[in-house]
């Protein structure tokens, strides 16, 4: 019985796959635009809980380097560079700007480190804006111009399956594991040996790449960029509340988190004419006081999850279920 | 010195001014509620469109409008305690800082949406001004000059409530330690309310004089929060002397970073100032170590 | 039995009737645009939405729009989401009326970056995509054939008030304090050059942060360098803190110039105020041309002008708009993209017409607040008042 619906599971997944892989052929392009801009979200969110949920640092300045990103490709892109040449640099430099920046604000703790790190996006958003030969300042920047829809479609979702997976093996490694320590307790971690400060800057470094993948096909797609659209506060809140709202520290959350948000906020603002932002607003707040955990922890959808082998690692560990660590 | 470096001097000052008044209510609640309030902003910018209506139909004068405001946001603070906040404070830290995160955010999403709704005007400002006041060549606003004075007056009245009174001594106690606040029978809850309503008026008092300097519009609110919330952090949790001196050495590295490295880079000063302050010392300039 | 009957017959007939009803005049003409209700844009726009009914009320009321097509007129029908002021919600709901809305027509967002994403939409499915609060150069380079933009490029933006300047020849040297952000910038860039090439002087130009409340250093420099004219290239939240705070400091030039300084400038700062020069499209009054319409439109939509300085533009973007599909004289979307490229009418703002990559004539005038009342002050064809130079200092 378990293996059958397993098997249903996994047919209905593959479905999923091969309609999203069909996509810009049926004819329905808005949903392909819909899709690649909740693939970036969600991607964000998912690398974003790396940090935020696996290690318990709630990193609000996640869309720095999703920024860096952005503005490096755009960069190189203009100086005549492919564009996979320019991701691979944009990923290198989110890398070196993440290990940099772990090490004075790892020092800091839950609500200090999250305000320091919200912090450091308007010092990034400030040094684009005065680097203007550089980056073209307020006024924003401009790659060349062209459709390329559909191939950053694919590649965006190429980027958050990796990130999936990513995600998923790192959750059932052993560095997962002291990750989740470090979130439990951290003194208790160092006490036994576990690397906290090189973990720490590793899970942050890890956590840039997604970020700065996503950041340089976006700034491809949309060839132009401004530093509100790609520092501001909507592309740095929205990612961690479909984390926070999804479930943290469990690979399924920020999907269901991401789907979720993005469906109601296209019903609220297609179809609601006033106050939209309102009831946006009251939906997190519900969120908050009755559901922090997340959707995926609540008491219909938990057993669901963890039926489906996607349920936090920290349970396997604890059931004993020793032969999944690697 | 240069007669331009007094004239930033006094600039600076005058503007850490309303740096600390600002930041104020929220080094209270912030100290004693331990989480990131991100509607603070929101009480301010309401704060200073009451005194806006309160000047424009009534003439009455902000200085006194600041004063007026309080007791209805006090009133309002407490039922935002205890619909919003009361309901989270007890679960554990990670719950906790994402509890308050998606909270806060979302009742300052929500109000910004309905008074962006019935605020006809996008943007706001009165136009009280009392002439400027000239001192050996450098100008000095009387405006600001008495907003400081008002909150050096605010401060040692605050500074007076939290040593000498029953419920200003918890209020540091919970500040410095909540677990043993507890254990010495402090009704945490009750006084984390008053804390909350205090911190709340304080906001709205300072939006009063906010919309007399500068201009309102309803969404305001968030980026306000950040930057006061480092000052807070540069004064120290909780302390008032912290939220005063933190103000005024924002305004003055503002002002003086201004003139001397060009008005771009006055931004990053607040951030590097938070940075800095958070490796050498974390708690805050005035903050006890916990 | 009877009712599988029905059903073949049901089915057929929708898979008959569907594209026969299609064959016929459509409903409407459905024009699509976004507006920034909520986000920082709210301020300038939020209330728009009303603006676009209020005019498709006022054209529906007489019947709607000609279109010789189809022998008859169409009604016009908006769908209008809200952007957030954001650029990838504007890039995913344009994209949504080009394909599941299928708009004929679309209206710009507010401000040149959110054009710059939404427009692409346009282009993509070749849909004609009609600018409005949009002057950035670089929105026109990026060879777009199915854009249009209602005004002129923003370096150009107060051209008439460095004519006006140059004619007067008193004032000898500027100081720019410039808002950093696109649109202020922009005009700063034009403005720089046409001041010199007017034969001023310029003495400082700060560019400055744009979230920048207090102005102290900046007020205590441009005491020093005492300019004739000092041009604050800003939104008007900028202009205001600084203006408070210039009078509160004594700073006293011959000239301000603030770019944008519509009502609420004037009942934010009160006396302070006063012989301010700015720039307006539409001031009451003006001698140009037919301008019924606006007041029209503002009235049915309850919008004041002064509140929202943007709003005649909309409505010469009506105009042009419905000029654009009675010329073409079908719905067809080449037709009229290309019918919209050829025109050349008056509008409530001036006379308009498109340059080859697509940015339109329509600008601003000098206008001066003088006892709290908007004058146009040049060009003397269709000013209101004369220009007061120098202005008396702060008292």
């Amino acid at each position: 019985m378990n293996r059958r619906r397993k098997k249903l599971f996994l047919l209905v997944v593959l479905l999923l796959c091969a309609i999203l892989a069909a996509l810009p052929w049926l004819g329905f392009s808005y949903g392909v635009v819909w899709i690649f801009l909740l693939a970036v979200y969600f991607t964000l969110a998912l690398s974003y809980d790396i940090v935020g949920g696996y290690m318990g640092y709630m990193n609000l300045g996640h869309s720095t380097f999703f920024g860096l990103g952005a503005y490096t490709t755009a960069i190189l892109l203009n100086q005549g560079f492919n564009l996979f040449a320019a991701l691979f640099a944009a990923l290198l430099l989110a890398a070196v700007f993440a290990a940099v920046v772990s090490y004075p604000l790892f020092r800091l703790r839950g609500a200090y480190f999250a305000l320091a790190t919200f912090g450091l996006i308007s010092l990034i958003e400030v040094l684009t804006v005065n680097l203007r030969d550089l980056t073209g300042g307020s006024g924003g920047i401009s790659t060349p111009p062209g459709n390329h829809m559909v191939p950053s479609y694919y590649l965006v979702l190429a980027v958050a399956g990796g990130t999936m997976v990513l995600s998923h093996f790192v959750a059932r490694s052993k560095f997962g594991l002291a990750l989740f320590s470090i979130r439990e307790d951290e003194e208790v971690a160092k006490a036994f040996g576990v690397p906290t400060t090189l973990y720490k800057g590793l899970a942050l470094v890890i956590s840039s790449a997604p970020a700065s993948l996503v950041g340089g096909i976006y700034v491809w797609n949309m060839t132009y960029i401004s530093p509100n659209s790609v520092f501001g506060l909507e592309i740095a809140l929205s990612p961690i509340i479909m984390a926070m709202l999804g479930g943290t520290g469990i690979m399924i959350g920020p999907l269901v988190g991401a789907v979720f948000i993005t469906l109601v906020q296209e019903f609220l603002w297609t179809k609601v004419p006033y106050f939209h932002l309102a009831m946006y607003g009251t939906v997190l707040v519900l969120i908050g006081l009755f559901m922090p955990g997340g959707i995926v922890r609540t008491r219909w959808v938990k057993p669901v999850v963890q039926w489906l082998g996607l349920g936090e690692a920290v349970d396997y560990f604890k059931n004993g279920d020793v032969e999944r660590i690697p | 010195m240069s007669a331009d470096f007094i004239q930033l001097l006094v600039g600076g000052i005058l503007l850490g001014g309303i740096y600390g008044l600002a930041a104020f209510g929220l080094s209270i609640t912030f100290g004693v509620l331990n989480i990131l309030n991100l509607a603070h902003g929101e009480f301010l910018m309401l704060g200073s469109l009451l005194s806006y209506g309160i000047f424009v139909g009534l003439g009455i004068n902000p200085f006194i409008a600041a004063i007026l405001v309080m007791p209805v946001f006090m009133l309002l603070g407490l039922g935002f305690y205890l619909l919003l906040l009361k309901p989270i404070m007890d679960k554990p830290p990670h719950q906790l800082l994402v509890a308050s995160i998606l909270v806060t955010l979302g009742a300052s999403l929500f109000i910004e949406d309905v008074t962006a709704f019935f605020w006809e005007r996008p943007v706001t400002g009165i136009s009280y001004s009392l002439p400027p006041m000239e001192l050996a060549g450098v100008v000095i606003s009387s405006t600001r000059l008495l907003i400081l004075f008002f909150i050096f007056a605010l401060a040692c009245g605050m500074q007076l409530y939290l040593k000498k009174t029953y419920v200003g001594k918890s209020i540091r106690a919970i500040v410095q330690g909540r677990e043993g606040a507890k254990v010495v029978g402090i009704p945490i809850s009750r006084v984390s309310a008053l804390a909350f309503s205090i911190g709340m008026a304080l906001a709205a008092s300072a939006g009063a004089f906010y919309v007399t300097l500068f201009t309102v519009t309803p969404v305001m609110g968030i980026p306000l929060t950040i930057k006061y919330l480092c000052v807070v952090v540069l004064g120290g949790l909780g302390s008032i002397v912290g939220s005063v001196f933190g103000g005024l050495i924002l305004g003055v590295a503002e002002t003086l970073t201004a003139y001397y490295c060009g008005a771009e880079w006055s931004p990053t000063i607040a951030f590097i100032l938070l940075i800095l302050i958070l490796i050498i010392k974390p708690e805050g300039l005035f903050g006890a170590k916990k | 039995m009877k009712k599988r009957v029905l059903f073949i017959c049901l089915v057929s007939a929708m898979f008959i009737g569907i594209p026969l009803a299609a064959m016929g005049a459509p409903d409407a003409i459905h024009i699509g645009a976004t507006v920034s209700q909520t986000g920082h844009f709210s301020s300038e726009i939020g209330p728009f939405k009303r603006l676009m009914n209020a005019w498709a009320d006022l054209v529906n009321e007489k019947g709607g729009i000609m279109v010789k097509e189809y022998g008859k007129k169409l009604p016009v029908k908006f769908t209008i989401y809200d952007d957030r002021s954001d650029q990838a919600t504007v890039k995913k709901y344009y994209e949504r009326l080009a394909t599941v809305d299928k708009v004929n027509l679309m209206l710009g967002p507010y401000s040149s970056p959110l054009t710059f994403a939404a427009s692409t939409a346009g282009e993509n499915h070749q849909i004609p995509f009609i600018a409005i609060c949009a002057n950035s150069p670089k929105i026109y380079t990026r060879g777009f054939n199915w854009l249009v933009g209602v005004i002129d490029l923003g370096p150009r933006y107060t051209y008439r008030y460095w004519e006006m300047i140059q004619k007067e020849g008193k004032a000898k040297s500027v100081s720019f304090v410039v808002e950093d952000t696109i649109h202020p910038l922009s005009v700063f860039k034009g403005s720089k050059k046409l001041a010199e090439a007017a034969g001023l002087k310029v003495l400082t130009s700060d560019i400055v942060p744009a979230k920048t409340r207090d102005f102290t250093p900046i007020i205590t420099k441009l005491k020093k360098e005492n300019p004739d004219i000092i041009y604050v290239s800003s939104n008007i939240p900028f202009a205001i803190n600084f203006m408070k705070q210039a009078k509160e400091m004594s700073l006293n030039p011959k000239e301000y110039h603030c770019i944008h300084h519509s009502g609420i400038f004037r009942d934010a700062l009160g006396s302070a105020a006063n012989d301010v020069i700015g720039q307006s499209y539409w001031v009451e009054g003006m001698k140009l041309g037919d301008t019924q319409l606006i007041n029209d439109v503002l009235k049915r939509a309850k919008i004041s002008e002064p509140m929202y300085p943007w709003s005649p533009a909309y409505v010469a973007a009506f105009q042009v708009l419905q000029a654009a599909i009675e010329n073409a004289g079908t719905l067809d979307k080449q037709k009229v993209m290309d019918s919209l490229k050829k025109l050349k009418m008056e509008t409530v703002l001036g006379e308009e017409v498109f340059a080859k990559t697509g940015y339109g004539s329509i600008n601003t005038y000098p206008s001066q607040i003088q006892d709290g009342v908007y004058k146009v002050i040049y060009p003397a064809s269709v000013a209101t008042g004369k220009h007061i130079y120098p202005r008396p200092p702060f008292k």
